[in-house]
């Protein structure tokens, strides 16, 4: 069996990061099983998913971190050991897309990873463990020992399940040895401390890595890693002026990205066709809602402003949804005692444009958060 | 899971089925086929009829039956009924879940650690004592049960929070197998055993009633370690799958064997009856021994 598995926790950001890739995914025709593991205190109330499996693990108070990185280790242990998967698994992060699918499997004790092209790869030693660099010299009290160089390799990686039982608990106890050491406090050093807590286990158990080109930078060229098969955005994209095009922090989920701009590097184009190419197939698998039907809002959605912008969360799905100006004016008019026809008149008076551009905007609005379930329509 | 004596218990229906099984004496299934037995003989119209479930095959199977059926429960030893306590109605009727008997982690250690914990093991050979089993009485040496050397001080020693501190990454997945909640797991005890030639130890359970401390024990685990090639044969971990027993003659009962491979852990409920098969070492030299890290844990 081939696993693709990614981490995160049950927050609403993740939802669209999560819907993405299971649509890249979809659309490769990636063979096996899409494995989303969700640390939630809510395990009866996963997010809802067309393709991936979603599969609760435990929400750990200490040592969780901000991120669903950081929960990595423990939510990939905790599966590996309950379910029992017996296969290849590719640890991806949850902001990458897949442009081919892998169709490479792996065998136990042969695992492959993406090249570290930044990891010092100093002699290994007391003063520099695994060869990480003097702020880890504190390695040495955890490990019988340090002097075993790492592989300069980090996500995405494909690894059987055997190997990822093996060293699971270690890459969990290393993790949290590295997130508990001052030296280590500064942003960065926490980032990596997942990926070098990863490499320092299986240093010890003896997993040597074969380097592949697994992902390429969105923000980069397609031939600097042309049969890469994943893209990842964790860094802004840009256009050929040098402006963000797309940045997964402002991101506002669920909505096209300006497509009269282009990304500076094939690959940022690429996503860009891959997300919009997942908006539109999102607004073409959703219900229309009939025009004298009257929307009213659903009562479990939480409400915030911030500015002209409205923020809805619904969090029994998981879900969340920024509407703009125009959205926000729509969404407070749902009450229920106005049918759609009813909303777009009002809105047409009040903003004194095109009634036919009206009626677009709005029904672009009532499909989207009612397939969503921000609504209930009778 | 409760830690009080088991008794065996024989139930007969109406129709003379009976079934054996065996409960601790303070289940709550006893007390209603005791309340449901005294109600069939003094019957209460406006009694509701109770369906009653009681535990087969270690608690893979159960025989459900209503509690008119009931036509006696022979129990081994017998059980005390208070006769002044008026059996008025059936207690809830307690189903027990289906759990793993034992969960097997290979690679506890890294390969080092497991090489260290090896080197200790034969630089302490001077201070192993021999082992024995605890009775209401204390600790006996009573070598027609157990026949094994112990070292206590790996207690003191850096490796008791090297194994303690694995084993805890290791619960989120351990406990819910056995049915244990790891979130009241704390450690109990270790030790360190050597097994050489003809040494063994006969049927038994680690949380037996002996005294307050014993009786704490909730998990077991042991910890496989010997060099390699292995220098020994048998010594295979034997843990019975039948319902947790306080007569281990019982040779009826199921076995899985679980073989003595190095740097493996396994674990189990401490009230599982397990034993371990005789070990066979030509060499007789003590770093040939089957070595085993063993310990429990128990509920804070």
């Amino acid at each position: 069996m081939f696993y693709t598995v990614f981490s995160t926790d049950d927050c609403a950001d993740m939802q669209w990061q999560s819907e993405l890739l299971e649509h890249s995914w979809k659309k490769v025709g990636q063979q096996g099983v899409l494995v989303r593991l969700v640390a939630t205190r809510t395990p009866d109330r996963l997010p809802s998913h067309k393709d991936a499996r979603c599969v609760a693990t435990r929400f750990l108070d200490t040592h969780s971190g901000t991120g669903p990185i950081r929960k990595r280790p423990a939510s990939l242990m905790e599966w590996a050991f309950r379910d029992r998967p017996e296969g290849t698994v590719l640890i991806v992060d949850p902001d990458c897309v897949f442009r081919a699918p892998v169709t490479q499997y792996v065998a136990p004790d042969f695992p492959i990873s993406q090249p570290w092209h930044g990891l010092e790869a100093a002699e290994p030693g007391d003063a520099n463990p695994f060869g990480f660099g003097e702020r880890f010299a504190f390695l040495k009290d955890h490990c019988a020992r340090v002097d075993l160089q790492a592989d300069a390799v980090t996500s995405p990686t494909l690894i059987h399940t055997r190997d990822l039982r093996k060293i699971a608990a270690r890459w969990l106890q290393l993790y949290y040895a590295i997130m508990d050491n001052s030296a280590v406090q500064d942003e960065p050093g926490l980032r990596e401390a997942d990926r070098l807590a990863y490499l320092a286990a299986c240093a010890e158990y003896g997993l040597r890595h074969s380097e592949r080109d697994l992902a390429v930078d969105a923000d980069g060229d397609r031939e600097s890693a042309p049969d890469a098969p994943l893209l990842t955005y964790c860094q802004p994209i840009h256009d050929a002026e040098g402006r963000v095009l797309f940045d997964k922090d402002t991101y506002r989920p669920w909505t096209r990205v300006d497509g009269g701009v282009e990304a500076r590097g094939s690959s940022g184009q690429d996503f860009v066709a891959t997300i919009n190419g997942f908006i539109d197939a999102r607004v073409d698998e959703m219900p229309q809602i009939a025009r004298n039907s009257h929307p009213s809002r659903y009562p479990a959605v939480k409400e915030g402003r911030v500015l002209d912008q409205t923020l809805l969360e619904l969090p029994e799905k998981g879900l969340s949804v920024w509407l703009n100006n125009t959205g926000s004016a729509v969404w407070e008019l749902c009450d229920g005692s106005s049918t759609v026809d009813g909303i777009c008149q009002t809105l047409a008076q009040e903003y004194e444009a095109d009634d036919e551009v009206i009626f677009k905007d709005v029904m672009a609005t009532l499909n989207n958060l009612n397939a969503s379930g921000f609504l209930v329509v009778r | 899971m409760s830690d009080a004596a088991l008794v065996e218990v024989e139930i007969t229906l109406t129709g003379g089925r009976s079934f054996q099984g065996a409960l601790p004496c303070d289940s709550p299934i006893l007390a209603s086929l005791f309340t449901s037995l005294a109600a069939s003989h003094d019957p209460d119209p406006n009694a509701p009829v109770t369906l009653l479930q009681f535990p087969l095959e270690g608690g893979n199977a159960a025989c459900s039956f209503m509690s008119t059926s009931l036509v006696s429960v022979v129990t081994r030893p017998p059980v005390l009924i208070n006769p002044q306590q008026p059996a008025t109605h059936a207690l809830p009727v307690e189903t027990p879940a289906s759990f793993a008997s034992h969960v097997v982690i290979e690679d506890f250690l890294t390969p080092d650690e497991n090489r260290q914990v090896l080197e200790y093991a034969l630089e302490n050979e001077a201070h192993f004592e021999g082992s024995g089993v605890l009775t209401h009485e204390g600790q006996s040496k009573d070598e027609t049960s157990r026949r094994s050397r112990v070292l206590f001080a790996i207690h003191g020693s850096k490796w008791n929070d090297v194994f303690l501190q694995r084993l805890k990454l290791h619960l989120s997945h351990i406990a819910p197998a056995l049915g244990l909640d790891a979130m009241r797991l704390v450690p109990k005890e270790i030790q360190l055993t050597a097994s050489n030639d003809g040494d063994f130890f006969k049927a038994h359970v680690d949380s037996g009633n002996v005294n307050d401390d014993v009786v704490k024990r909730v998990l077991t685990f042991v910890y496989y370690l010997h060099k390699t090639p292995r220098p020994f044969s048998g010594g295979d971990l034997l843990v019975y799958t039948g319902y947790p027993n306080t007569d281990p003659s019982q040779q009826s009962m199921a076995t899985i064997a679980v073989p003595p491979r190095n740097n493996t852990l396994v674990a189990f409920v401490s009230n599982t009856t397990h034993e371990v098969d005789v070990v066979r070492c030509p060499s007789g030299e003590f770093g040939d021994s089957r070595f085993t890290v063993n310990g429990w844990m128990q509920y804070a």
